[in-house]
Parts: C-alpha cells; sequence; structure tokens
C-alpha cells in the first residue's frame, strides 16, 4: 500500500509519495505548470492522437489507451519495419530550468523488448523526431542495440550522458529526474542514480513532456506507460 | 465544505456535509475519473474526445452529445433523436477501474431526464459496450427503464443482473445518485440519504472485468424533440490498494 503526504514548497501545496519524497504527485498553487497523466481520462484528437499532444507515427505504429488496464495505460506499438513507432509531446513548451524554478518529471512504463529499441522519456524541445533528432532537453534514453539506458542533458545538441539503468524486458521502471535550481537528480526506481554536471542543462529553450519509442528491428515491440507526471514551480 | 480524510494511505477530499460522497482524491494508488463537464474536449460534433460515443439516429431529427450552454457549473447532455429506441452513450475510453480486490471505490453523479416515463438510462461503471442499454454484460451502474420511473442500481456479472431500487424519478429533476463501496459492502445513497446496500457476495456483482465510466439514454417512445439525459457531474474514485 502506498501513502501521500501533503508539503509546502514556496507559495504551492505538493502532494507527494510518502515512501518516495522525490516523487510528486500532484501540486496546487499559483505559479505552477502541471502535466498529471494516468491515461484513465485522456482525451483523443481522433485515433491514435492524443487531444493534448503532437503525435508523430512511423508507418502503422499505434499509441491507444488499453482496455482493462489496472489504473490505466497507454501502449504503444510499433509497426514491423525497423524505425518504426510512435512519439507523443505535449503540446507547448512550459518547462524551463532556471535558477528560480523548482522542476520534477517522472514516469513509469515497460517495453517488451530489452535490447531492439529505441526509447526516450522527459522534458525535450518540440521535435518531430525526438530520438536521435532533439537539439535540448532532460532525458532518459536508450539506443537500438543496447540495453543500457542513460540519463541525457542536452543544450545545444551538446550533451552530458550517464548510466541510469540496464533495460529488461516486461519490466516496470519508474525514471524521474528533479531540479532544484541549481542541481538536477536522476532517480530510477527511486534510488538517485545520477547527479551529473549541468554543464549542458538547457536554459535557453523551454521543453514539454516526451514519451517516443522505436523499433530497433525489423519486429514490432510495445511500450506500456502506467503515468507520466510534471511538474514546474516558479 | 470540503475535508480530507485517509483511505488505505491515500488522501480522498470528501464533503463535509455529505462524508460518503468523495470529490477527489491524491496519493499513489488512486485511479480517478473527475469530470464537471466544464473543460470537456471534444474531438469533433457530438464526440467528446476521451470517450467512445455510439449514435442511434432513425428518427427525422438527430442524437446529439454536447455540453450544456447556460449550465451552472457545466453539464453534458445526451439527446435522443425523434423513434422509440433512438439515443446516445459515451463510454471513457480504457477500462482502468476494476472491482475484484475491494478496492475502496466511490461512484457517484448528479443527473436528470427530461421525461421520468418514457426513457432508459444509464450512468456508472461497465464493461465496453456500444449498446450499454440491453447489450452489456458486466458493471455496477444507475439505470431508468423505460415505462419505469423507478431508478435502480444494477449489479451485473455475465449478463445476469441484481436490481436494487433506490427511488422515483420525476422529469426534469436532478437526483444525485452515488454508490460508495468500502469493507465488501457497497452503500447506496440519493440525495445524500442512504437508501440501500449492495454486500460484493451478491452473485451478480461483478468482479471479473474491468469497468469504465460510461453514460447513455434511448428514447422509450417516439416523441418530436427526443428525449434527454442531462448530467451535472460524474466522478468515479477507486483507491487501487487493500489497505
Amino acid at each position: 500500500m502506498g501513502t501521500v503526504t501533503k508539503t509546502t514548497v514556496g507559495q504551492h501545496t505538493v502532494w507527494v509519495d510518502g515512501a518516495e519524497p522525490q516523487r510528486w504527485l500532484d501540486v496546487w498553487g499559483p505559479e505552477c505548470s502541471r502535466v498529471v497523466e494516468e491515461f484513465v481520462n485522456v482525451p483523443f484528437a481522433s485515433a491514435n492522437n492524443m487531444a493534448r499532444c503532437t503525435t508523430t507515427l512511423v508507418n502503422a505504429s499505434t499509441a491507444a489507451l488499453t482496455a482493462g488496464a489496472l489504473g490505466g495505460t497507454l501502449l504503444i506499438t510499433t509497426a514491423g519495419a525497423e524505425n518504426d513507432g510512435a512519439q507523443a509531446q505535449w503540446l507547448g513548451e512550459a518547462f524551463l530550468p532556471t535558477a528560480t524554478n523548482k522542476i520534477y518529471f517522472g514516469i513509469k512504463f515497460q517495453v517488451n523488448e530489452a535490447t531492439e529499441n529505441d526509447l526516450m522519456v522527459g522534458l525535450v524541445i518540440t521535435d518531430t523526431t525526438a530520438i536521435g533528432g532533439v537539439t535540448d532537453g532532460i532525458y532518459f534514453r536508450k539506443v537500438d542495440g543496447s540495453t543500457t539506458c542513460y540519463h541525457v542533458i542536452e543544450s545545444s545538441s551538446t550533451e552530458t550522458s550517464t548510466t541510469a539503468l540496464t533495460v529488461a524486458a516486461s519490466t516496470d521502471y519508474v525514471l524521474e529526474w528533479t531540479w532544484d535550481g541549481n542541481k538536477i537528480e536522476f532517480y530510477v526506481d527511486g534510488v538517485l542514480t545520477g547527479t551529473p554536471a549541468i554543464t549542458n542543462i538547457p536554459t535557453t529553450e523551454y521543453m514539454t513532456p516526451t514519451i517516443a519509442y522505436l523499433t530497433g528491428e525489423a519486429s514490432a515491440h510495445t511500450m506500456t506507460v502506467s503515468w507520466m507526471r510534471a511538474f514546474q514551480l516558479s | 465544505m470540503a475535508t480530507e480524510a485517509t483511505v488505505n494511505g491515500q488522501t480522498v477530499i470528501r464533503s463535509d456535509l455529505y462524508t460518503h460522497r468523495w470529490c477527489d482524491a491524491y496519493g499513489p494508488d488512486v485511479c480517478k475519473y473527475v469530470e464537471h463537464f466544464v473543460d470537456t474536449a471534444f474531438a469533433g460534433a457530438d464526440s467528446p474526445a476521451a470517450y467512445t460515443t455510439t449514435l442511434i439516429e432513425n428518427g427525422a431529427d438527430e442524437s446529439t452529445v454536447a455540453l450544456v450552454a447556460g449550465s451552472p457549473n457545466g453539464a453534458i447532455a445526451f439527446k435522443s433523436d425523434e423513434n422509440d429506441n433512438d439515443g446516445c452513450q459515451s463510454q471513457l475510453k480504457g477500462e482502468a477501474f476494476y472491482l475484484a480486490s475491494m478496492y475502496p471505490t466511490y461512484m457517484g453523479a448528479r443527473f436528470k431526464v427530461s421525461d421520468a416515463t418514457n426513457s432508459d438510462l444509464i450512468v456508472g461503471l461497465a464493461i465496453t459496450d456500444t449498446t450499454l442499454l440491453g447489450g452489456l454484460s458486466d458493471g455496477i451502474y444507475f439505470r431508468k427503464d423505460e415505462d419505469d420511473t423507478t431508478l435502480y442500481l444494477v449489479a451485473e456479472k455475465n449478463s445476469l443482473e441484481t436490481k436494487i431500487g433506490l427511488t422515483t424519478m420525476a422529469d426534469d429533476t436532478y437526483v444525485v445518485a452515488e454508490a460508495l463501496y468500502q469493507n465488501s459492502v457497497v452503500d447506496l445513497y440519493i440525495n445524500g440519504t442512504k437508501v440501500a446496500e449492495l454486500a460484493n457476495s451478491d452473485p451478480n456483482f461483478p468482479d471479473d472485468e474491468y469497468l469504465t465510466p460510461s453514460m447513455g439514454i434511448l428514447a422509450g417512445a417516439a416523441a418530436v424533440g427526443g428525449k434527454t439525459l442531462t448530467v451535472d457531474w460524474f466522478n468515479v474514485i477507486q483507491i487501487q490498494s487493500t489497505g
């Protein structure tokens, strides 16, 4: 059983996971940017096209809610050619790690293949080819041919990347990062895995929550996302 | 006024006056659908974007699903076309709610119908089905049948149902119907007063299918202008841990 606590951060009320103090569940307050997606009540503009996002599908890939998933999930299913897949970027770009902002990003997901896939989750600049194409972002990234997933801080296409975890198939992961105004911390399943230098922190480009997934071989693969949350307090 | 309570480690925001009424909840085990029909996104006419909507239109007009302009605090109207059994329904996409594990669950809605006799209506949790009224196999929901003004709580499993009469509906008169599932029992409330209960030992308690918030109406007779179900708010909040 999980628990929740309520705390105050500046002029904001923050609901925090009782067992994971870095994990923000929701925020109230006058100066907050807030994306809370539990994949329960999700408007779709059309099939595979969440209305709050710009969705890019490569070939016949799909992105739809799962019927019969406890608490709601988003299922991305790639088409069957290498580099087929889908990405969703929430509309607008509202997040920027400044000295006066605090940011939380978190996501829970699993993939059905450990090696032959590419994934990116985090806050990144708007780009229709997020994996391989973005210039600015703070995110987790895995590329095909490897099971290693990295934390990445990228500004103007120059990045700092450090190892975050080894991905296994069909295993849930909670990946998170926090920014407190001068330091970034990455977490994997509630464990602090990195506090990299902020040399490449993106300070001039606004970013938005992003989920991207591509198959790395000529075979369809899936990514199942349980929740994604992003908060910024100014 | 609202106050905070703790249910299986989660924070539930509930009414001070009606303590069974859950307005919102926060916590890692919370699954919630809180809809006041104020900023509801639409993918197109008659198509609220988070829902799968089915229209039945055989009359001279059309069935429609739309937010109500000029409704205090927001509302959605499901209006039938003009033939008997014309109508419409919307079901939230996905099926995220489950009643097998004694997860504490609140389901409540405020709604009215333009004709309390000549209409069928449903508001509640149901399995995905394009013919909710008459076709679904599993759910727990509030239902009124045509030629009958009684609002029932229906528990349905594998197309077998248990019906409990809750209240008599009147034309164009709002009712708040609520169900609170805790400790193996579903307490049933009408307009804030407990009127009945249902044990989860009932053979028709739907405990083996995922369910989703659902609303719909069918006209019970041909009528110019059709029949309208108006829903002011609809909340389903489930604590998906057993404590």
